[in-house]
């Protein structure tokens, strides 16, 4: 691929080629000037108030170090804020897929289920958590309750598809033994699907720690809570120190959830 | 393929994976439970409180769609639209840069590699909100911080993936060009580029779609845009007009996600066919 690319030099940077770049460039100019005036951007600001500030982020240190043992409850309820939702959006999002995947299900039922999943899916979680917030009250029972919503979404979406791309065959196989739609399940979808379920619940672990810190500041509880409370008392000391506590769980929750599908994805890479 | 959870051959016997799968199902309801209680939640008041989910839904039905007509709205979808597209672009730019000097085979000095890929790791930790509240301090409240945020987010998170994507590129290919001559600049122009560029672009685009649901969180927190609407009418109780603002970002979600992978389909057909 990319040795045709460069014999065929001649013909791909001709004249009209030279044009093309030229008209996308231009098109792409427009688009960032047209988008800046709508963001206001400014390069006042950028420039001269971004650096002015900067000099204000001295407030920020040292950070507040005694404060660490306050912290450490706060942080635990963010880690379960992640955790919590993560066996009971599994325990939702199987089903749901079976129910979303052409090769399982009848027409109609797909589609219904698969609306679900699109709507769930585009529906950001900061508001379902505002929806919820509303609902049930402040605490950390609406923010397990919207991160289990996001984490059905995505979870349910990939596996969907997951079960979509399965070879007919292998299915063909067992209902040709005489098994029923359970056992085709037990034996042929969920095997197959294990590999992608694993991957995705750990990638999904490390997005909801990053959720529940942002959800926590509207309400839920945590870290993010005690960030945004901070910072409306203008304690930017503290501010600092928990948004350091809060990089160091997320850093770690990443690294954890890399080794972990290293570890479980070992010996099960071989066929694709 | 082996079947199930098992990789050496003693789990893979029928009786010990069953009570492996209910050991590991007993533990994750205990923690559940433990998890419950340590923060205080009855998960049954749900049930209990569904009422409030309904009294809510009633106040907020019919969606107030007197918001279509107003000006606001379309000003505010193009601020939600310019900070993801903006945000995307720079943080893409940024990223592709970084990548080169993150990358292995690329990289024109082996310690720039390890600082290069702490200063990603460092960005990609600190979480899009805490960003922008420190950047609110700086700037003030607006779009343009938002932006800055997602354009800083943006950079962590795929600068780390690009930088893994040049590692892998085919090494000889680069070969063949280190032996032609080739200048450093040369290698990373014709080799490595036309390999990582589709990956690169679908990334992109993928990047634009998170940066859209990215806008409008850090439209809650004073970025501006729908999220800042849907929040003014969240917080004024105006529930009605709260819907359909809900409503108008759904749509407009989805809208975004299908452009993206009509143009993802487009951009693996072309390097297909080249």
């Amino acid at each position: 691929m990319t040795v045709t690319g460069a014999l065929g030099l001649e013909q791909r940077y001709g004249p009209s080629k030279l044009l093309r770049l030229g008209r996308g460039a231009l098109f792409l100019l427009l688009l960032v000037l047209l988008a800046s005036w709508q963001a206001e951007v400014s390069l006042d600001t950028l420039f001269r108030d971004l650096p002015q500030g900067a000099s204000e982020l001295k407030a920020f240190f040292p950070p507040d170090f005694s404060i660490l043992g306050e912290l450490l409850a706060p942080a635990l309820v963010t880690v379960l804020l992640a955790l919590v939702p993560l066996p009971i959006a599994v325990a939702l999002a199987v089903p749901l897929a079976f129910l979303g995947a052409k090769n399982l299900v009848p027409r109609p039922v797909r589609v219904v289920a698969r609306s679900y999943i699109t709507l769930q899916r585009n529906l950001p979680e900061i508001v379902m958590v505002l929806l919820l917030v509303r609902a049930f009250g402040l605490g950390p029972f609406p923010g397990i309750a919207a991160i289990v919503l996001g984490s059905v979404g995505m979870l349910s979406k990939l596996l969907a598809d997951a079960i979509e791309e399965i070879d007919p065959r292998r299915l063909e196989a067992l209902v040709c033994t005489g098994a029923g739609t359970g056992r085709v399940i037990r034996y042929a979808v969920i095997p197959e699907l294990m590999p992608t379920l694993i991957a995705n619940v750990l990638f999904r672990f490390e997005i909801n720690m990053r959720q529940a810190g942002l959800l926590g500041a509207v309400g839920a509880g945590g870290l993010g809570y005690e960030l945004s409370y901070a910072l409306n008392l203008l304690e930017y000391e503290r501010v600092t120190m928990t948004v350091l506590v809060l990089l160091a769980l997320i850093a770690t929750a990443e690294a954890l959830s890399d080794r972990l599908r290293r570890r479980l994805l070992r010996g099960r890479r071989h066929d694709d | 393929m082996t079947t199930s959870a098992g990789v050496g051959s003693p789990s893979t016997l029928p009786g010990r994976k069953r009570r492996d799968a209910m050991v590991f199902f007993a533990l994750t309801v205990a923690f559940l439970a433990a998890a419950f209680t340590y923060l205080e939640i009855n998960p049954f008041a749900f049930l209990r409180d569904l009422h409030f989910v309904v009294d809510l839904l009633g106040e907020m039905l019919p969606p107030d769609f007197a918001i279509l007509w107003d000006r606001g709205l379309w000003s505010s979808i193009g601020e939600t639209f310019s900070m993801a597209f903006l945000g995307t672009l720079g943080g893409a730019t940024l990223a592709f840069l970084l990548a080169f000097l993150a990358a292995d085979n690329t990289t024109p000095l082996r310690a720039l590699k390890p600082l290069t890929r702490a200063l990603l790791g460092a960005q990609r930790a600190a979480p899009d909100f805490a960003i922008m509240l420190v950047i609110v301090v700086a700037v003030g409240f607006g779009p343009f911080a938002g932006t800055l945020a997602l354009l800083l987010g943006s950079t962590g998170m795929f600068g780390k993936l690009f930088a893994d994507a040049v590692e892998n590129v085919d090494q000889r290919t680069l070969d063949g060009l280190w032996v032609t001559g080739a200048t450093r600049l040369q290698v990373i122009r014709y080799g490595v580029v036309p390999q990582v560029l589709p990956s690169f672009i679908a990334n992109t685009l993928y990047l634009f779609e998170i940066n859209i649901g990215g806008a409008i969180a850090l439209g809650v927190f004073g970025g501006g845009g729908l999220g800042f609407a849907m929040h003014i009418a969240n917080a004024t109780l105006s529930y009605a007009k709260m819907l359909a603002y809900i409503l108008v970002i759904v749509l407009m979600m989805i809208i975004t996600e299908r452009i993206a992978d009509a143009l993802r389909h487009r951009i693996f057909k072309q390097t297909q066919t080249q």
